[in-house]
């Protein structure tokens, strides 16, 4: 199965209800046979931007292109798009069968054809005994898969898929993001993905746009977001546990943390009003030399333990391999490199250059 | 606990059960008696002579039970038509709609309930002798229309609302238009609902009694005016017998209704 390749242009779209903005400016671009995930909490906007994409929903400004064409007041019939809803949106009154071929009996396509692209499709999403049952016969799993196997049927080159994971439980969920992105690989189609998972963004994206109230926070691929966060919330939505974001202070002859009474310098410059950041898995355990901290609690994971300490007053979580014996109250010393260090303003949260000094030894 | 314990604590249940089959069944079987008398007076308890004479009278292809029948049939039959043409898009329009608004048009179907019926009805003669529907079928059937249209739109209303808009945006995506999304997506998921407030509707229909009266009487004779009739001049044989044919379409409903309004849409009648 091939697909013509297309991409899309967001520009500047927003959406409006009433006083209420849901999507304000939003501009980004996917590029044909990319995956591009829209990321953010919830009410943040991601569906209705997928919304108006689709042409499900009119929009208040900005314009949409897809293959170059616009399509900002286009019918949905007419986008080239297909569509996997969060509900699945599966036909009750339908068998399985009859709900994959529904687009093409409208666009009338003849049945040897149907019958045959049927095949196809119900052999690679593995639903070839279950065409005869209805919607409510099956599990959520396969559910899933009928709607994928509506939506690829149509070989459309562009897909949109909004949380089409979030009612599976954690082992399936995973199983069907490697199997969606396995799919759109082979099919070369163009994916924008709706999620609120960001572990299913890191994992499956080649773009993600995070959003949050309506706008971009930031957008790149999964790598330079997670390595060069823009602001505070991007550091703190990828990652888990989160980026630890630590208050430092004006002190002789630099910044230093924050209530820490031995401080030592951590940066040169600026310390009032900064936060430095820093990933739990940067954070290293030193024999001498660093910053002291008081170990509070451990949570062991099987590959690693995260452990989670008190810098002065302030909480730290570092990652350490294997499990980690915890003596609650014990003093931990810590350090990380230079290069992994971020700084934030407080106020703005977004990112500023600052030299960091390295803590280890 | 021992058993006549048991026994006893099931006894109000029992009386209760009693009471209630009583004040069904009571009426019913009194007219089966009387359907079956061929006479029937004071002081005896049970008719003293049985027969199905009147059975006769009643199916006499020329006798007035089976025209007006056919004429409470029709007039069922038409008003239903004319709720649904109303009902369908008006139901569709509104489950679409914000709920104040909703509210509101569905509380302006009601209003003609919220009237004493007579008066309505005096009113709506006068105006009807206007237009010459008085004693026509057309007249009768826009009346029960009026009547009809407030279970209809309900229910209607209430079974499209059920159905989860994304299957439309679904059905509009996969390249339907507007018109077949409706018919192959959603009014086969509304059908059930639909059914059920036709067959509401063709019932109330075949009860009337007020609003035929006043604006069919006496060109237009349905099952119940024949009733009235029929009871008025004391012939409870007819009346019974009467009775017991505008029973049957009831007890049919019941069975069907039963399958056909599922729980998710009855919930939402009236939101
Ligand atoms: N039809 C509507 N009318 C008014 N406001 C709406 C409508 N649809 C969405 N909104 C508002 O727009 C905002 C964004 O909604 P949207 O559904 O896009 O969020 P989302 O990011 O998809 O969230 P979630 O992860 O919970 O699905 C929300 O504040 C929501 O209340
Ligand atoms: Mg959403």
């Amino acid at each position: 199965m091939t697909v013509r390749l297309r991409g899309i242009q967001v520009e500047s779209l927003s959406k409006s209800w009433g006083n209420t903005q849901a999507v304000k400016d939003v501009t980004f671009s996917v590029e044909s046979g990319q995956f591009l995930v829209l990321l953010g909490p919830s009410g943040c906007g991601k569906s209705t931007t997928l919304r108006m994409i689709a042409g499900l929903e009119p929009v208040s400004g900005g314009s949409i292109h897809i293959g170059g064409n616009d399509v900002t007041h286009a019918p949905p019939a007419r986008r080239g798009l297909s569509m996997v809803f969060q509900s699945y949106a599966l036909f009750p009154h339908l068998n399985v069968a009859e709900n994959i071929l529904f687009g093409l009996k409208v666009r009338k396509v003849g049945r040897a054809e149907r019958d045959e692209r049927l095949k196809r499709v119900a052999d690679m999403t593995g639903l070839s005994e279950l065409l005869a049952r209805k919607p409510a016969q099956l599990s959520g799993g396969q559910r899933q898969r009928v709607a994928l196997a509506r939506a690829i049927i149509a070989e459309h080159p562009v897909c949109l898929m909004d949380e089409p994971l979030s009612n599976l439980d954690a082992k399936l969920r995973h199983e069907m993001r490697v199997e969606i992105r396995a799919l759109q690989q082979r099919l070369g189609m163009t994916v924008i993905y709706v999620t609120h998972d960001q572990v299913e963004a890191m994992s499956m994206a080649d773009k993600v746009v995070l959003m949050r109230h309506g706008r971009i926070e930031q957008q790149g691929s999964p790598e330079e977001m997670y390595a060069r966060p823009d602001t505070v919330f991007t550091a703190t939505f990828l990652g888990t546990p989160p980026m630890n974001l630590i208050e430092l202070a004006d002190g002789a002859g630099g910044a230093v943390i924050k209530g820490m009474t031995d401080a030592s310098v951590v940066a040169a410059g600026q310390g009032d009003g900064r936060l430095l950041g820093v990933r739990p898995e940067h954070v290293v355990l030193l024999d001498e030399g660093g910053l002291t901290a008081r170990a509070e609690s451990a949570d062991y994971h099987g590959a690693d333990t995260v452990v989670t300490a008190l810098l002065g007053s302030q909480r730290i979580n570092l990652r350490v391999p294997g499990r980690f014996a915890l003596e609650q109250g014990a003093e931990l010393r810590l350090g990380w490199r230079a290069e992994d260090v971020h700084f934030f303003d407080f106020e703005s949260g977004r990112r500023c250059e600052q030299d960091a000094l390295p803590r280890v030894a | 606990m021992t058993p006549l314990a048991l026994a006893l604590r099931r006894v109000p249940h029992a009386v209760i059960l009693a009471v209630l089959a009583f004040a069904i069944l009571g009426p019913i079987s009194n007219l089966l008696l009387w359907a079956f008398a061929e006479q029937w007076y004071f002081p005896y308890k049970l008719p003293v002579t049985w027969g199905t004479r009147y059975w006769e009278v009643v199916f006499r292809p020329s006798g007035d039970a089976m025209a007006s029948l056919g004429t409470s049939v029709a007039i069922a039959c038409f008003t239903v038509l004319v709720c649904l043409a109303v009902s369908v898009p008006a139901g569709y329009a509104l489950a679409r709609l914000k709920l104040p608004l909703r509210a509101l048009i569905m509380l302006a179907f009601l209003l003609p309930q919220a009237f004493p019926n007579l008066p309505v009805y005096i009113n709506v003669a006068r105006i009807f002798y206007s237009f010459d529907l008085n004693g026509t079928i057309l007249g009768v059937v826009l009346v029960h229309a009026v009547h009809g249209l407030v279970y209809s739109v309900w229910i209607t209303t209430a079974s499209f609302a059920a159905i989860d808009r994304s299957l439309e945006e679904a059905a509009r995506g996969m390249g339907a238009g507007p018109l077949r999304a409706f018919l192959t997506v959603t009014l086969p998921l509304a059908l059930p609902g639909i059914m059920a407030s036709a067959i509401f509707v063709f019932l109330e229909s075949l009860d009337e009694f007020t609003g035929t009266f006043f604006v069919g009487a006496p060109e237009v004779t349905t099952l119940p005016l024949l009733l009235y009739t029929a009871s008025m001049a004391g012939n409870y044989q007819i009346a019974s017998i009467t009775a017991l044919i505008l029973l049957v379409p009831s007890v049919l409903f019941m069975l069907v209704v039963q399958r056909f309004l599922r729980a998710d849409v009855l919930s939402k009648v009236g939101r």
